[in-house]
């Protein structure tokens, strides 16, 4: 038995810092590739969190001139073929679910919450982005 | 173990569970350590979450029912009382195993993370299913 601290790999957090639009989807790649602990995603999954989450942060950059301060997520699955993702900042977190399937539609959504609030919304990358955008807002 | 007991332990019945009881959510995922939220998260096959009760640490993994859960890196803990404050209830199946029940789809992810922040982290050690 051993205990194993969790880290990433200087380079990952390098890339996560300097192109966090490549960064969050060459994550979502390996996630798709196979990653241990988790159950390999669907192809619906993968590429509909790939094309969302991706989407999202471009408008992050547009807006912003960058995504750098955004935390890095979280990328993990929901072991059946859906893919999960959360940022945190502070007491604020949003998480997105990918379902496996367009069927049912309730496992792709958008969660966020904060102290006073929280709720599950439709996961667009409209809703996505302005969701990271209130998540960056402190 | 075929009924979800110790091995090795007398067979007893399901003894009630009382709000102090303490209940281990084992980490069967290296990044729940950093995120317990999602060690909290309902799964959309599962019913409820599984749980160990009356059972030490390094032997939770052995009174789990899932098939091909061969490794943990870690422990949980949540009181009884803890889960029941939350409107959830806690039913146990086996006499070391328990499901947390209750959790709409609609709350999957704000009741993980009341769970997670209430829970605490006692064990971080990498374990494998003899």
């Amino acid at each position: 038995m051993s205990a194993e601290p969790i880290t990433r790999s200087l380079a990952a957090e390098r890339q996560a810092l300097s192109n966090p639009s490549s960064f969050v989807a060459s994550e979502i790649d390996k996630l798709a590739a196979g990653v241990q602990d988790e159950t390999i995603p669907t192809e619906f999954a993968h590429r509909n969190a790939r094309r969302i989450v991706e989407a999202a942060y471009q408008i992050l950059e547009r807006k912003l001139g960058s995504a750098e301060r955004l935390p890095a997520p979280t990328f993990t699955t929901d072991d059946a073929g859906g893919i999960r993702l959360g940022w945190r900042s502070g007491a604020k977190q949003v998480r997105v679910s990918f379902g496996a399937a367009p069927e049912p539609a309730t496992q792709t959504y958008l969660y966020f919450e904060s102290p006073v609030e929280h709720h599950v919304e439709n996961l667009d990358t409209e809703n996505l982005a302005e969701r990271l955008s209130w998540l960056m807002a402190g | 173990v075929a009924d979800g007991g110790i091995e090795g332990s007398t067979p007893r019945a399901f003894r009630g569970l009382q709000p102090p009881d303490e209940l281990f959510r084992i980490l069967r995922k290296k990044i729940w350590l950093d995120d317990l939220h999602e060690a909290f998260v309902l799964r959309p096959f599962e019913a409820g979450l599984s749980v160990c009760y009356d059972c030490p640490i390094d032997r939770c993994i052995e009174v789990l029912p899932a098939p091909g859960l061969n490794t943990m890196y870690g422990v949980a803990k949540i009181t009884v009382g803890q889960v029941l404050d939350l409107g959830l209830v806690v039913v146990p199946d086996t006499p070391n195993h328990a499901l947390i029940l209750g959790i709409s789809w609609e709350e999957v992810d704000f009741v993980a993370s009341r769970l997670a922040e209430l829970a605490i982290i006692v064990d971080r050690t990498k374990r494998i299913r003899r």
